[in-house]
């Protein structure tokens, strides 16, 4: 078993803040023409260290990452340091020939968000018309130049009645993935309407029932609903779940490293710091990597604890405290 | 949405530094499910 101070198995970079769309539940509040403050070089430097501490997986963001200048030139170089590598966009920006050359330079896949089959309601929540247009046709143009695509769903009350109509739209498209994960109440995200614990509940267990019989691959991006649709995937003695500061790095348009793109606890700036000095050394990586020992609420009584620990983000914003139970899981234990 | 400082993250009394230092769930699939056979689990931890 390694150390989890020597690895950092993924990373998460949002190249940049800048964004073509205003979505009404985005983590971002104000923040949108922010300078991309990170040269070409100092994310290659990034990425070389990444490389070191044996990463495997890096996921370029945003705000949107095409809208990054440097986009196609740090893609090329991530793409031929680190084993996969994905791109989370919005899809509105991904012509044919954008599609070609993310394919060309071998892509792990490319995350497009849908919020709704019904493209006003898309694009209502996206804040833009006709993105709910631009967006299927960069999965369409994505998908036949041979990309694994994951259409994901940031899911809350006014777009949940639309979650199986995109489980299904996802597999007649031949998407690889669907994913879907509820609104962390952040940024924008804090005035929606978040679904109940026993809303979530009926929604996931139809949507794993339908994955099932589609045999498509589903992801459930929060962290209890895997481990409570599936009881074989409680495995003692395993830890996982919330990812903050045991495999997963996220690092911010700036340089800075927070724990979580929803979650921006200060731990370093790779500007001024070596990758590895902050993951090793900064305190708030310490106070991750103690958290499960120290959840309360149902989190802190629930056996599942090592294997899922709640979204910390959620759990932050809903109770205040970084410990809190993750308020939106379903479970009594 | 500001940065928020370590020292600024409230801490329940009695929090104590245990860290989880080792890790055995790798990458790919989290719960050691075999991908490639139809009777897994189908629910992507990723």
């Amino acid at each position: 078993m390694d150390d989890i101070r020597d690895t950092i198995d993924s990373c998460q970079i949002d190249l940049t803040k800048n964004c073509n769309l205003t979505c009404s539940f985005c983590r971002q509040a104000n923040e949108a023409d922010l300078p991309d403050s990170m040269s070409f070089d100092q994310w290659a430097s990034v990425l070389v260290q990444l490389k070191e501490m044996n990463c495997k997986m890096v996921a370029l963001a945003g705000g949107e990452p095409f809208m990054h200048r440097e986009f196609s030139s740090i893609l090329s170089l991530a793409t031929d340091m680190i084993e996969e590598v994905y791109v989370l966009s919005n899809g509105t920006l991904i012509t044919q020939k954008v599609a070609k050359q993310l394919a060309e330079k071998k892509i792990k896949g490319l995350q497009v968000s849908l919020d709704a089959f019904n493209p006003a309601l898309h694009d209502k929540i996206r804040g833009k018309p006709g993105t709910w247009e631009k967006a299927t046709r960069g999965i369409r143009y994505a998908i036949d130049a041979g990309i694994p695509v994951t259409i994901r769903t940031t899911v809350f009350r006014e777009n949940s009645a639309e979650a199986m109509s995109l489980l299904e739209f996802a597999h007649d498209i031949g998407a690889h993935i669907y994913a879907i994960r509820r609104v962390v109440p952040t940024g924008k995200g804090g005035s929606v309407d978040l679904l109940k614990p026993d809303e979530l509940q009926v929604l996931f267990t139809s949507l794993a029932n339908r994955a099932r019989e589609l045999n498509m691959r589903l992801s459930l991006g929060d962290p209890f609903s895997r481990f409570l649709l599936n009881d074989k995937a409680f495995v003692e003695g395993k830890v996982g779940g919330c990812s903050i500061g045991l495999n997963i790095m996220y690092i911010a348009q700036d340089g800075s490293v927070l724990l979580c793109p929803c979650l921006p606890v200060y731990c370093g700036d790779v500007k001024q710091e070596s990758v590895r000095s902050i993951w090793r050394d900064a305190k708030a990586f310490s106070i991750a990597r103690s958290l499960r020992s120290n959840l309360q609420g149902k989190c802190g009584v629930c056996e599942y604890n090592f294997q899922c620990g709640g979204c910390r983000a959620s759990a932050y914003y809903l109770t205040g405290s970084i410990c809190g139970e993750d308020a939106g899981c379903w479970r009594k234990p | 949405m500001g940065i928020i400082n370590v020292r600024d993250v409230a801490l329940p009394a009695g929090f104590a530094f245990l860290e989880i230092r080792q890790l055995n769930s790798g990458t790919g699939c989290k719960v050691g499910f075999n991908q490639s056979d139809n009777d897994t689990c189908r629910i992507c931890c990723d």
